[in-house]
């Protein structure tokens, strides 16, 4: 069991070490890569605007239920005033940045981690290498940093979804001061809430891109079976790995912002 | 002597335990077409990759007219290796392109050349393979056929030194298998590359390749001109070569022309003639290349053969229209007419109102003025044409 324990270990490590060659050698190929603009803007469409209705939905639903979950507990203190900043710190802090990662990640990284894995057995990847490009300039680096414009995009997209849901809730099925609503938001939400909920998005979003990215691309590598079912496995490790990476990083960043 | 323009040296790979290459050895001379044969999975692909710089050997030197070969993401390689292209099997054409930028992708994203120019590059190029009308069609609107020329456009449009070409007939039929044949020898001509190719496809493979190389068990147990095939002794390459035989062989529940080419000698040494027993066709129809018919027909006349119950026994399939055996030194002046004798019922199954008759007849050789089977088609071709043609 020791043994198994240490091999674990060891292999997590070196793992872990390949993954940041990975990711080096990916952000390192952009300084090669042609026509880098074009390869950015459709990763930005990829990841943005294929993304946007999901962030739209669970930006709504989860406003109007931490409205109502909020609203109902609030009032037992009559301090219904302060849904506000009920809503709109709970969604800056923590929420936005958290569900709007795990929706892209449902979204635009199964579909990335899939699209590699394919690409990878089909042997596109490496046609690509025979044809003295860079598969990971290619394919990878516009990626990476198309994910540090979209996700703090996609994440005030959803903090502000999000309140109007809370808004929804409180003001007109609630029937609050709408006045009360938006002065309880203005007096609770400050630069430092909002910047730390971006450095999330960002931390969250490379994360994701170059997990999801990773795994697809070692397909043949880290799958135990070849062609339809290897692609499977590694576009599910992709999705679980990032929801745990998202809400571990969430952890850390978050004990780093109310550290003294 | 020149130096070979591909030169592998001593070249193994091993996948964990899987030893899939052990030690080969490989030369390929400058503007030739050379194929690489041997079973699925015996590392042929392997072999490629490791020469494209895909794979990186765990011994052994490859070498692309004097430098090791480079990619994109292997550093180790010589920026003066002469340029390659790699024709994968399956096209890896991207399916979100269309087959203009699929073309021009290695132009516009390793040169300095401007989209205009790649443009007018691919269209140049598109107009030399008559591939005008796909410009703008994405890989799943084209056929098989199609993609394949595509995928050898864009092997092309970087003016390489040196193709590869991974199982180019994969998945297509017989008559487009033969045009991508046709298309590389074509192509090779007129643009002067040297090709390696891994094939399965025999005969075809050999008709457009100047050297054929045999893998086996993760070596190169052949290598040479395709003719050399005829008097290659390895009962498993003979295997390989002469499946088809085999087939007919196994149908009729006979020893087979592979046991024909690894004994020859023996043969030699026990007889003193080769009778050979073949069928002459005095017109050809549509379906009777198939040799179905034809078949039906040989089935009996190797019966007719078992049933002059000739103390050798051992009947050697050569193909769907000629089978022999040898003949002791007592039978030799007889057994022709026999053989013709006994075949007279097979002869008059062919009636004059059959769109494709077959007439058998046989042919007695000595062993002592043949020195190898190969020897042998060259008298039954010669015997062949000598002989009258029949009447429809």
């Amino acid at each position: 069991m020791i043994a198994n324990a240490g091999r674990l270990t060891l292999d997590s490590i070196h793992e872990l070490g390949r993954f940041s060659i990975f990711v080096a050698r990916a952000l390192g190929s952009l300084f090669q890569l042609r026509a880098f603009p074009s390869k950015l803007a459709r990763s930005i469409f990829e990841m943005g605007v294929r993304c946007w209705p999901i962030i739209l939905t669970v930006g709504c639903f989860t406003g109007l239920v931490v409205g109502l979950e909020g609203y109902n507990t609030l009032s037992k203190f009559g301090s219904e005033y302060a849904l506000g900043a009920t809503v709109s710190i709970s969604i800056i802090s923590e929420l936005g940045p958290v569900l709007a990662a795990l929706m892209i990640v449902g979204q635009a990284g199964s579909a990335l981690a899939a699209e590699l894995g394919i690409q990878r057995n089909s042997e596109q990847i490496d046609a690509l290498e025979t044809m003295g490009i860079n598969p990971l300039g290619f394919f990878v680096g516009p990626r990476l940093i198309a994910a540090l414009i979209i996700f703090p995009l996609h994440t005030a997209f959803f903090d502000i979804v999000g309140i109007v849901g809370g808004y929804i809730t409180g003001v007109v099925l609630m029937g609050q001061e709408h006045g009360v609503y938006w002065q309880s938001v203005h007096n609770s939400v400050h630069v430092h809430d909002v910047s730390w909920g971006f450095v999330k998005a960002l931390v969250f979003g490379f994360t994701i891109t170059a997990i999801c990215s990773y795994e697809g691309f070692n397909t043949h590598r880290r799958s135990s079976e070849p062609g339809a079912r290897g692609v499977s496995q590694s576009t599910t490790r992709a999705v679980v790995y990032s929801s745990i990476a998202v809400l571990a990083l969430d952890y850390l960043i978050t004990a780093v912002q109310v550290s003294p | 002597m020149s130096t070979p323009f591909l030169e592998i040296r001593g070249v193994r790979k091993s996948f964990g335990d899987h030893v899939v290459l052990d030690g080969i050895n490989l030369s390929v001379d400058r503007g030739s077409i050379t194929t690489i044969m041997g079973k699925s999975g015996i590392g042929k692909s392997v072999l490629l990759k490791c020469i494209a710089g895909i794979h990186k050997p765990d011994a052994g030197e490859i070498l692309i007219n004097g430098h090791p070969p480079r990619t994109a993401t292997n550093c180790s390689g010589s920026p003066e290796a002469p340029r390659l292209s790699y024709l994968f099997q399956q096209n890896a054409l991207f399916d979100s392109f269309t087959a203009m930028e699929n073309v021009a992708l290695p132009l516009v994203e390793t040169g300095r050349t401007t989209r205009r120019v790649a443009r007018e590059k691919v269209l140049k190029l598109f107009a030399d393979l008559d591939l005008g009308d796909v410009a703008n069609k994405y890989p799943s609107q084209i056929s098989g056929g199609m993609q394949k020329r595509v995928a050898l456009a864009r092997a092309l449009i970087t003016q390489p030194r040196l193709i590869l070409f991974d199982e180019p007939t994969t998945g297509l039929d017989p008559q487009r298998k033969n045009s991508v044949f046709s298309m590389v020898a074509d192509y090779q001509r007129r643009f002067d590359f040297t090709a390696l190719m891994v094939s399965h496809d025999i005969p075809e493979a050999l008709f457009v390749s100047d050297r054929v190389a045999w893998m086996d068990r993760g070596q190169m147990r052949f290598v040479g001109p395709p003719t050399d095939l005829e008097i290659a002794r390895d009962p498993a390459l003979l295997e390989f070569v002469h499946h088809r035989n085999e087939l007919l062989s196994e149908l009729a529940g006979q020893h087979g022309r592979t046991t024909l080419f690894a004994d020859w000698a023996e043969l030699r040494r026990t007889y003193e003639q080769f009778v050979v027993v073949s069928c002459a066709t005095e017109r050809r129809r549509p379906g009777s290349e198939l040799g179905l018919r034809r078949f039906a027909s040989y089935q009996a006349a190797v019966a007719c053969i078992h049933e002059l119950k000739r103390p050798h026994g051992q009947i050697y399939f050569l193909d769907e229209r000629h089978f022999g055996f040898g003949v002791g030194p007592a039978e030799t002046d007889t057994v022709v007419e026999e053989i013709d004798s006994a075949l007279k019922p097979v002869n008059d199954l062919s009636t004059p109102a059959q769109a494709t008759r077959y007439r058998w007849s046989a042919n007695s050789y000595r062993l002592a003025m043949v020195s190898n089977p190969a020897t042998l088609w060259i008298l039954e071709d010669q015997a062949e044409m000598a002989a009258p043609p029949t009447s429809p």
